[in-house]
């Protein structure tokens, strides 16, 4: 047993050094907060302080009506939200055909399933794009969303088989001795059971598709059609410069407070299915 | 009863079908202009000049679309997908590119078959339109370079203005030196220019005036490796490294602003469209243009021409071809060259009054953009369709390495030789 | 129809959503694109073959194929190696039964949730050189802070640095859960022992752990190298190249160049040395990873 005393005073550092860390990894972010609310006279001084003398409330609005963010904020709902559900329905139903039924050949499917993983994306993006663009469909957000509805990304099977595989088999048979079809199975009995997994699965793909930039880059060319990502690096190349004799550094990084917002919420909401999810990941090598 | 439905219902079929392909709207034929930038007042602009243009030519309808970014890889997707628009803008460098991809449609047929008068433009801008002989665009603006200089600093360190006859050489690098100024800690509050690093543009024109080239003559080989060569590149370098006369790119992004328009450089080269997007904007003190100055390689500019052209694959390339004519005429170059975002093309309205003295902007030397476009020559490696590979994948790497001090004028270029006549095939 | 012909039936049609998206997302675009790689295709002029000419120019003839994975080498070694070494010294921290566990883990985590986007916005504005807080920071205990993104020396480490903002992230989460998978009893007869906290990490936590830092450090690697929205928006891979990575080097030559074959043989190419480094990691594994309870 240690010395009382030591004990304490390396209890204290451990604190006071954690607290420390925490701090220092969030200071880029309160300093992007604190320029926001800054006017440029402010901004580019030596001694730029940390509180604004004056708050600019404004520089917000001044960004909000600068481009189309509300527009902005629709597109990335529409590209994410819509993708994470029909990625999340997808690999639901691949991850039971896998957990629950016994076919020729499922195990190597299964390996196919992981090896995707490791394939960098930058070897299928030329001919995919290719297919869109044959298809017509760029400068629409049809390559973002359609994707996700086969499938669902191998990483989403991969945690959702595992998440079935922790639910006794015993409950499907009691199931199927009473008629239930195999749908039935899946829709009304361990569905709800896999919850928790279910969401966290949504969660992690949320934030993955939120945080895309290459995909939108690649495909989307009309202003109307940006998402945040892509708008917040249109409005940094067009006014985060130096517009009309001034740069704009507060509005940039009010416009870029502005994206990250749903990101930090849906996390603060949510967090204990997202740590969830990341240890499930690990786990399993 | 069903008799007559059907009579209707075909009637509207055949309406809706014409509607369907979109550039018909009952008997009008309808084309798409696709302007390179999303500038509300470019777009007012264009959708001004299609209304005229509809009152000449009532069956012809324009529509005027814009992309935020990316123009080019955005106008190359659009023909590769078949939906080329009808006519486009396209900056002159991206003529050969195109051509050799079988992008643009060649003008020659129509010029030829209305004799239609190519002379009324600087023949500079018809040449850039130019490959291979073969007429691919029409001239909007010219775009040459000039020396835009802030007369207080000039009068705060008693020098003369520049003048029509300053060199390079002696008369800028003079000034330069006299405008740089650090104050008491060593520090660099005060630059003499501000130099963009952009090869095809400023750089270029400034070699050549210096005595140096990138590619010969014919354009089949890289000769900067000769000692003129060398020797103008090094004198370039210098003003960051060796005299600090100009300021650095890292300095120059971390101000408020732009640097010439902050009054922390006295002179700066730029393009015509700078005095709306900037130079408008100053209020601290007086400024104004005059032609680049030469140097012992003669008097050289950009060779930069806006153009209109009308895309492979264009749907209505006749329709086209009258909206590119108009576009040219002596009205609607006034009324580009009124909007103050560039100068007109047409010899006879450049000399004139209605643009050296208009009635609203700022009274300056505009002379000065005439002479660039007359009395310069103008660079020709932008033309070379390979250029654009040479000038990002080799030049500018190893010209940052100079400009950094890191290495020497001469082996930088001996590398760019080797490295340049590899991608133009020389053995 | 027997049940055991109408599970497989039923398995295939519960997973075709995964294998119509296989086939038409993954294996025909890669069979397409190793096509490609042996064509010469300008997306206007369809493709012409041109045999290995691609591979021979790109090894021999590239300089920026070099340069480009050199950089992403480099930054991939400075990134993971600190980055792993810190998200194992929080992990440990975070292990030692700390009471407002939860709050800290959000601390850390926070920053890694900021998109890509916003991210290389907001560190290109930190390494601003003349009012950057990083350097308004170093200039008050007297130290001249380097042109850092315009610096062809300093502008990797600038991109190292941003890559440690993420120390708290989805590793250290792994991590974390691995150390607490180390079961109490372990450390608890260590004590008993009398054995000293270095014996006690180097003989229990660490080879408990190497599973979690195994998988840590190779899906870091795929990861690092593939590295391109903060290079493009915070440099557009200058200063002279220094910082052009080699994805960034791939999207340019495919979607600005439009050099889609050549663009290919990129992409192959960085497959074959993402496959052979993760299986030499996973040969290397068979030395120090200990596989204890399996």
């Amino acid at each position: 047993m240690k010395p009382r005393r030591i004990y304490f005073f390396s209890r204290s550092l451990l604190y006071i050094f954690l607290a420390f860390a925490g701090l220092l990894l969030l200071i880029p972010l309160l300093w992007a907060l604190s320029t926001s609310f800054k006017e440029p006279s402010q901004i580019y001084t030596e001694h730029s302080p940390w509180i604004p003398k004056p708050i600019v409330w404004e520089n917000y609005i001044e960004v909000w009506r600068a481009l189309p963010f509300a527009t902005f904020y629709i597109n990335s709902l529409i590209i994410t939200v819509i993708p994470t559900l029909g990625a999340t329905l997808s690999a639901l139903l691949v991850a039971y055909g896998f957990a629950r039924f016994n076919f020729p050949l499922k195990d190597i499917f299964f390996y196919v399933v992981l090896s995707t993983m490791m394939i960098p994306p930058q070897v299928t993006i030329i001919p995919v794009f290719l297919i869109f663009k044959n298809l017509g469909w760029i400068d629409t957000f049809y390559p973002l969303i359609i994707p996700s509805f086969l499938g669902g990304g191998a990483f989403n099977i991969f945690l959702l088989r595992q998440f079935f595989m922790t639910i006794p088999k015993e409950l499907d048979d009691a199931a199927k001795i009473d008629g239930c079809s195999s749908f039935d199975i899946l829709w009304k009995i361990l569905i709800p059971l896999l919850k928790p997994a279910i969401t966290t699965v949504a969660i992690l793909t949320f934030i993955g598709h939120w945080n895309d930039f290459m995909g939108p880059l690649i495909y989307l060319k009309s202003l109307q059609k940006y998402p945040l990502a892509l708008g917040l690096r249109f409005f940094q190349t067009h006014f985060g410069g130096i517009v009309g004799g001034t740069a704009h550094h507060n509005l940039l990084m009010a416009a870029s407070i502005l994206s990250l917002i749903p990101c930090f919420v849906l996390f603060i909401a949510a967090q204990k299915y997202f740590i969830q999810g990341i240890v499930m990941s690990g786990l399993k090598q | 009863m069903s008799r007559r439905v059907i009579k209707i219902f075909t009637l509207l079929l055949i309406l809706g079908l014409f509607n369907l392909q979109g550039s018909y709207v009952f008997g009008k034929v309808k084309i798409e202009y696709l302007s390179h930038t999303t500038d509300i007042n470019e777009l007012k602009l264009y959708r001004e000049l299609g209304e005229m243009f509809t009152k000449k030519n009532p069956e012809i309808e324009v529509e005027v679309t814009s992309v935020p970014e990316r123009f080019y890889e955005q106008l190359q997707i659009r023909i590769a997908s078949g939906m080329s628009p009808d006519a486009t803008f396209l900056a002159n460098w991206y003529i050969p590119p195109f051509v050799e991809r079988g992008a643009l449609t060649c003008l020659d047929p129509f010029v030829e078959k209305e004799r239609y008068n190519l002379a009324k433009f600087f023949p500079n801008t018809v040449e850039a339109c130019k490959v291979g002989g073969k007429l691919y665009g029409l001239p909007r603006h010219p775009s040459p370079m000039v020396l835009y200089y802030n007369k207080d600093l000039f009068d705060k360190a008693g020098i003369s203005y520049p003048n029509d006859n300053w060199t390079w050489e002696k008369d800028f690098l003079e000034a330069a030196k006299k405008l740089t100024k650090t104050d008491d800690k060593g520090k660099y509050i005060q630059w003499g220019a501000y130099i963009s690093r952009d090869i095809s543009h400023v750089l270029l024109p400034i070699i050549y005036c210096l005595g140096g080239r990138i590619l010969d003559e014919d354009m089949k080989k890289c000769v900067i490796d000769t000692p003129q060569s060398i020797t103008a590149i090094q004198w370039l370098g210098d003003l960051w490294v060796k005299h600090k006369v100009a300021i650095t790119p890292d300095l120059a992004a971390g101000l408020a602003g732009d640097p010439f328009v902050l009054g922390k450089v006295a002179m700066v080269p730029q393009i015509y469209p700078f005095i709306i997007t900037q130079a408008q904007f100053i209020k601290d003190f007086k400024w104004d243009v005059v032609i680049l100055p030469k140097g012992k390689g003669g008097r050289w500019n950009r060779a930069a021409v806006g153009v209109h052209a009308i895309p492979a694959g264009a749907k209505h390339p006749e329709e086209a071809w009258k909206w590119l004519k108009f576009l040219a005429t002596e009205e609607a170059q006034l009324k580009i060259a009124e909007s103050g975002l560039v100068m007109p093309s047409l010899r006879v309205l450049a000399s004139s009054p209605k643009f050296l003295q208009p009635a609203k902007g700022p009274q300056i030397n505009r002379k000065a953009f005439v002479d660039g476009m007359t009395k310069s020559k103008l660079v020709k490696e932008i033309f070379h369709p390979k250029w654009s590979e040479m000038e990002t994948q080799v030049i500018a790497p190893e010209f940052d390495l100079v400009f950094l001090g890191k290495k020497s004028a001469e082996e930088a270029c001996k590398k760019i030789a080797i490295e340049c006549n590899r991608i133009l095939g020389v053995k | 129809m027997k049940p055991k012909k109408r599970e497989s039936i039923l398995g295939y049609l519960y997973i075709s959503p995964w294998i119509i998206g296989f086939l038409i997302f993954t294996a025909g675009p890669m069979m397409a694109s190793i096509y490609f790689s042996f064509c010469d295709y300008q997306l206007l002029i369809p493709p012409k073959w041109v045999g290995i000419s691609n591979y021979i120019r790109i090894f021999f003839n590239d300089q920026l194929f070099l340069k480009s994975l050199w950089n992403t080498f480099y930054y991939t070694v400075g990134s993971i190696t600190l980055g792993v070494l810190g998200s194992l010294f929080l992990a440990v921290l975070l292990n030692q039964r700390v009471r407002g566990e939860t709050i800290f883990r959000s601390m850390f985590y926070l920053p890694t949730l900021t998109p890509a986007v916003a991210m290389a916005i907001l560190w290109g504005w930190l390494f601003n050189t003349e009012f950057g807080l990083i350097n308004r920071t170093l200039s008050k205990i007297g130290i001249q802070g380097p042109a850092w993104l315009y610096s062809t020396e300093w502008v990797i480490p600038a991109f190292i640095i941003m890559s440690l903002w993420g120390i708290g992230g989805s590793r250290m989460i792994i991590l974390l859960a691995g150390l607490q998978g180390i079961p109490q009893e372990l450390y608890d007869a260590a004590e008993v022992d009398g054995v000293n906290w270095w014996t006690r990490l180097r003989y229990i936590t660490l080879p408990l752990l190497s599973p979690s830092i195994f998988f840590v450090i190779v899906t870091g690697i795929i990861g690092s190298f593939q590295i391109f929205t903060a290079s493009y928006i915070m440099t557009g891979g200058g200063p002279a190249n220094a910082s052009l990575f080699y994805v960034l080097y791939l999207y340019r030559n495919a979607f600005e160049y439009f050099k889609m074959g050549y663009a290919s043989a990129l992409a192959w190419i960085l497959f074959i040395i993402i496959i052979t480094l993760t299986l030499f990691q996973f040969k290397l594994a068979g030395k120090w990873v200990y596989y204890g309870g399996q």
